[in-house]
């Protein structure tokens, strides 16, 4: 069993007391900054290299990675660096293989071939920004190394020469071991290109063989470099929705299982840290080995609310169906939320819109011309669904700051800037959840029990529901509703999504290979949507909450999270190659001890080899959500939390008041 | 004249149906409740399951004052007060459901619904992937699921012929011929010990103890996995005493796999409310973590298996 308690005396508890008391703050320090003032990629370059050069070296006490934050321009700086977009992962594999002065290099020699004007300026760029890099990591190898032989604690001692030593390596040529790689990961995250993490377990382990079989280090040491790392992750996240995901595990490009101890390491990690980044994200396939789901399921239960488990056997073929080959599908992690990507192969923006203004024109279609059947009223809501999708599978994207661009495949080969081998353009539908219920509510009372007319329903709709509670309570619950494995609604949902990634798919025509490519995906959240949609037909109140991703409505699920499972997979999702996310909240109680995690397992287990969604995010609700719900038990959102009482799991809002007031004294034990 | 083939299918009065049931026996389950039980524990978190008969609840809170109940109900049971308030008079009521059926709001809810074994095993097939990953199947649970024996019969058999796991968690009150009819089909059983001492078993059960602990030895000697929940309520069965009695017991039984100690929760308190019943023990307090941990220790001296339930 791995130890997922944090050392009270050791570093990585220290850094994360540091990191809490944001000591971090004191190094962002504010400074003109002149820029170049031109537009070219070379003009972004020279901007990056004068940020670069006016941020000191830095390193705080205790940690063992160098580099704090670069310098803030200040206002009255003139400073452009380009663009990308946190959503796509930088080339940290190539950046790793071939170092800061490998990419140089090569930008120069190309540079000696090349006349295209667009395209020298930007290998001139690439060159520029790759030896600013490496100018300021040798600042650091300086830095440290006056600060080690000024050092009078031994220990310290070592610690700052093994530091310099990363450094220096880093300053002339490739990372050689696994402190210099994790170095450079934590330098190109400070420089700017704080994407998407993607693959570290695959290419940080070579590192670590080497370092480990050559006895430079020992598996605790590397442990504690790596928590060291994960806690620097934490600087400056801001709102928490800041994108810094990690992929475990999966498999190879050549389709052999990929999982290797750093795998077990990372979530170890993040089990003992308990922070918000970075966000781990397990892979799992037909060949995973069972202690890797067993200890991602320890974090589930610990609370963490983390890693977010995916399926390969559904993702993958969803990136088949896009022309992706093989090796490269294989190769997938997913981007700041939980878009699949190419790590370093792609780009990614997910366009997403709302269907439910949509199953609302179709209502008032109903009221006007009045539909013969249901599957008339199918086929009418989905064209007007398909109006949102694109003629097209979109180009490819550019990406403009230097640094970032020239890690990619294929831009450095290519010497340009829409050079990445994959553009990946979402087509994602929200409120699906919504819009199967209230398709299910319509084929029930105003087809097969002829009990409402389309007239009522629209004047329900245009009132908000205000004067027809009885027919919202009887939408509510007397019509089928997805995530119960009900087939009524079920085959609802599975015909609208289907048909709508197919349709995705017959209008991008997305090439086999490299290029643009738009991909069918479900993933939304649905918060900020509620104040922008009107009454809907499955019952719900303007600004009532809408159905996040591809989960069932909010509070709709009232059956058993073993039924939403059911429902799920009863949809083909392997033809949504963009991804497509299930939202799950359990209480803790209800995952505890070793029987609550092997039940668990077993349940996430299942949710594989159904198999259901892409990816399944279990959230184990905690104290302030208990309270909440007491606050507001009509509230959808709360109406399926479960917590454990007795020998049972059972609804919370259900419970009496001392019982609920039980519930939440217990928590506060539990967590 | 009707042969077999014709006759009616056998039904039976449940309550509820819980999937992701994981804690009425290994794996991941789905539990039927069964209504009636021929004990009336004063602890008992499911006053519903009590009553062989249906029972109609009332969820004030739920209630939108569409006015429907007045109108359909052919008894008057439902009365509306001047001041708006209402009134369900129970003793009226002749439990039609007419009212439940046009309560879109769901405040009027009929407790109990019969159902075919056929039409149970629908919703029972339906978790089959998860039983067959978790080791998990099928639990009879109440209530008392044996008072409705030959129904619990025809549905373990059906479960048996499927290949799914049964267990049943009984109260043990039930005549030993009736287990013994069972017994083939159930692959574990969770059986409720609630006190050693046959007085104060009366008091607090409304039943006596002879045939519980007499089918207890029976089932022992059958080879049946047992698992052994023991419901821990203050001052009513937690006398060191007794429990030391208890365990001596069990610990003569050898096809006992665990004990489960389960201390005694207020889940339940609302829904004596809800069905005009009186709830003994509003004033009692669950028993603390430490004294749980007690009385496990004291069991667990007898060389048994012994698992804290919360």
């Amino acid at each position: 069993m791995h130890q997922l308690d944090l050392n009270p005396r050791g570093r990585s508890h220290k850094l994360r007391e540091m990191y809490w008391n944001d000591e971090q703050a004191r190094f962002r320090q504010e400074q003109i900054v002149v820029g170049s003032d031109e537009t070219s990629l070379v003009g972004k370059a020279r901007d990056f290299e004068a940020v670069l050069d006016s941020t000191p070296a830095a390193m705080q006490d205790v940690d063992l990675l160098a580099g704090m934050s670069l310098a803030i321009p200040a206002q009255g700086s003139s400073i452009d660096l380009g663009e990308y977009d946190g959503h796509y992962t930088p080339g940290h594999a190539n950046i790793l293989l071939h170092g800061l002065t490998g990419i140089r290099d090569r930008a120069t020699s190309k540079l000696t071939t090349e006349t295209d004007l667009e395209k020298r300026d930007f290998l001139e760029a690439a060159a520029i920004a790759y030896e600013a890099a490496r100018r300021f990591v040798a600042k650091h190898a300086n830095h440290l190394e006056l600060l080690t032989a000024t050092e009078s604690h031994s220990t310290r001692k070592q610690e700052l020469a093994k530091a310099a030593a990363a450094c220096r390596e880093l300053s002339v040529g490739p990372a050689t071991s696994f402190q210099g790689g994790l170095q450079m990961l934590w330098f190109t995250f400070l420089f700017g290109a704080r994407g998407s993490i993607g693959r570290f377990d695959q290419w940080m382990y070579p590192l670590y063989r080497t370092d480990l079989d050559t006895g430079r280090l020992t598996k605790t040491e590397a442990q504690e470099l790596l928590e060291n790392y994960f806690v620097k992750l934490n600087y400056f996240a801001g709102n928490n929705d800041s994108l810094r995901n990690i992929a475990l595990a999966g498999q190879t490009p050549q389709g052999k299982d990929a999982c290797n101890e750093l795998s077990y390491m990372c979530l170890i990690a993040g089990g003992r840290l308990m922070l918000p980044e970075p966000k781990l994200n397990v892979r799992f396939h037909t060949g995973s080995p069972s202690d890797l789901l067993e200890l991602s399921c320890r974090l589930t239960c610990k609370g963490l609310s983390n890693p977010a488990y995916f399926n390969d056997d559904v993702a993958i073929p969803g990136l088949l169906e896009l022309g992706i080959p093989i090796e490269d599908a294989r190769d997938y992690c997913n981007d700041g939320c939980s878009e699949l990507i190419i790590g370093g192969k792609s780009t990614i923006r997910f366009r997403n819109f709302d269907s439910l203004p949509s199953l609302c024109e179709t209502v008032q279609r109903g009221e006007e011309e009045s539909f013969g059947s249901f599957p008339e009223v199918m086929s009418d809501f989905q064209a007007r669904l398909e109006d949102h999708i694109p003629n097209e599978h979109g180009q490819k994207r550019a990406v403009t700051f230097p640094y970032f661009a020239a890690s990619l495949d294929d831009c450095l080969e290519e010497a340009s800037v829409t050079g990445v081998r994959y553009s990946i353009w979402g087509s994602i539908p929200s409120q699906i959840g919504n819009v199967a219920d209230g398709l299910a509510a319509i084929q029930r009372f105003i087809f097969d029990e002829e009990s409402l007319t389309w007239e009522e329903l629209n004047q329900a709709l245009r009132d908000d529901f205000e004067g027809h509670e009885p027919l919202r309570q009887r939408i509510l619950n007397r019509a089928p509703k997805y995530g119960n494995d009900d087939d009524e609604v079920d085959r609802i949902l599975k015909q609208v999504s289907e048909k709508f990634c197919d349709a995705v798919h017959d209008r991008a025509q997305n090439p086999v290979g490299p290029g643009g490519k738009t991909a069918p995906g479900f993933m939304t959240f649905g918060i900020h949507r509620r104040r922008l949609l009107p009454a809907s037909p499955d019952g719900r109140k303007y600004e009532d909450n809408v159905a996040s991703s591809f989960s069932p409505a909010l509070g709709r699920d009232r059956n058993s999270p073993t039924a939403v499972l059911k429902s799920v997979s009863k949809v083909d999702l392997r033809k949504a190659g963009h991804g497509s996310v299930l939202d799950m909240a359990f209480h803790p109680s209800a995952l505890k001890g070793e029987e609550g995690l092997e039940k668990f397992m077993s349940f996430v287990d299942t949710f594989l080899k159904l198999p259901c969604t892409t990816t399944l995010q279990a959230n184990v609700i905690d104290r302030e959500t208990l309270l909440a719900a007491r606050e507001n038990p009509t509230d959808p959102q709360y109406r399926t939390l479960l917590v454990r009482v007795w020998g049972f799991s059972t609804v919370f809002v259900s419970l009496d008041p001392d019982l609920q007031q039980h519930v939440i004294e217990r928590t506060e034990h539990e967590l | 004249m009707t042969t077999p083939a014709e006759k009616a299918p056998i039904t039976a009065l449940i309550f509820d149906i819980k999937k992701f049931a994981i804690h009425d026996g290994p794996g991941i389950r789905t539990t039927v409740f069964f209504k009636g039980c021929p004990l009336a524990c004063w602890w008992c978190h499911n006053p519903e399951a009590m009553s062989p008969k249906p029972e109609l609840v009332l969820f004030e809170e739920k209630c939108i004052g569409c006015g429907e109940c007045f109108r359909v109900c052919p008894e008057g049971a439902h009365e509306k007060k001047p001041d708006g308030s209402r009134v369900y008079h129970r003793d009226k009521c002749v439990l039609c459901g007419a009212c439940a059926e046009v309560c879109y709001a769901e405040a009027l809810v009929m407790e109990g619904r019969r159902v075919t074994v056929e039409e149970l095993m629908v919703e029972l097939r339906k978790d089959v992937p998860f039983y067959e990953n978790s080791g998990g199947g099928i639990t009879l649970s109440g209530g008392e699921p044996t008072l409705q024996h030959e129904f619990a019969l025809a549905l373990l058999k059906q479960c048996k012929s499927e290949g799914l796991h049964t267990a049943v968690d009984t109260s043990g009150q039930t005549p030993w011929r009736v287990f013994k009819t069972l017994l083939p089909y159930i692959d574990i059983v969770l059986y409720d010990v609630k006190h050693i001492d046959e007085r104060s078993h009366r008091t607090h059960t409304g039943s006596h103890n002879h045939r519980i602990l007499e089918n207890l030895q029976r089932l022992g000697e059958s080879g049946t996995p047992i698992e052994i929940r023991m419901p821990v309520i203050p001052t009513i069965n937690d006398d060191g005493e007794d429990i030391e009695r208890t365990a001596r017991l069990l610990a003569g039984i050898e096809s006992i796999t665990r004990i489960e100690l389960l201390p005694y929760h207020k889940l339940g308190a609302s829904k004596y409310a809800r069905l005009d019943m009186k709830y003994r023990l509003a004033e009692m307090e669950p028993p603390t973590a430490q004294r749980m941990e007690t009385l496990a220790g004291l069991i667990r001296s007898h060389g048994l298996k012994v698992h804290v339930g919360s």
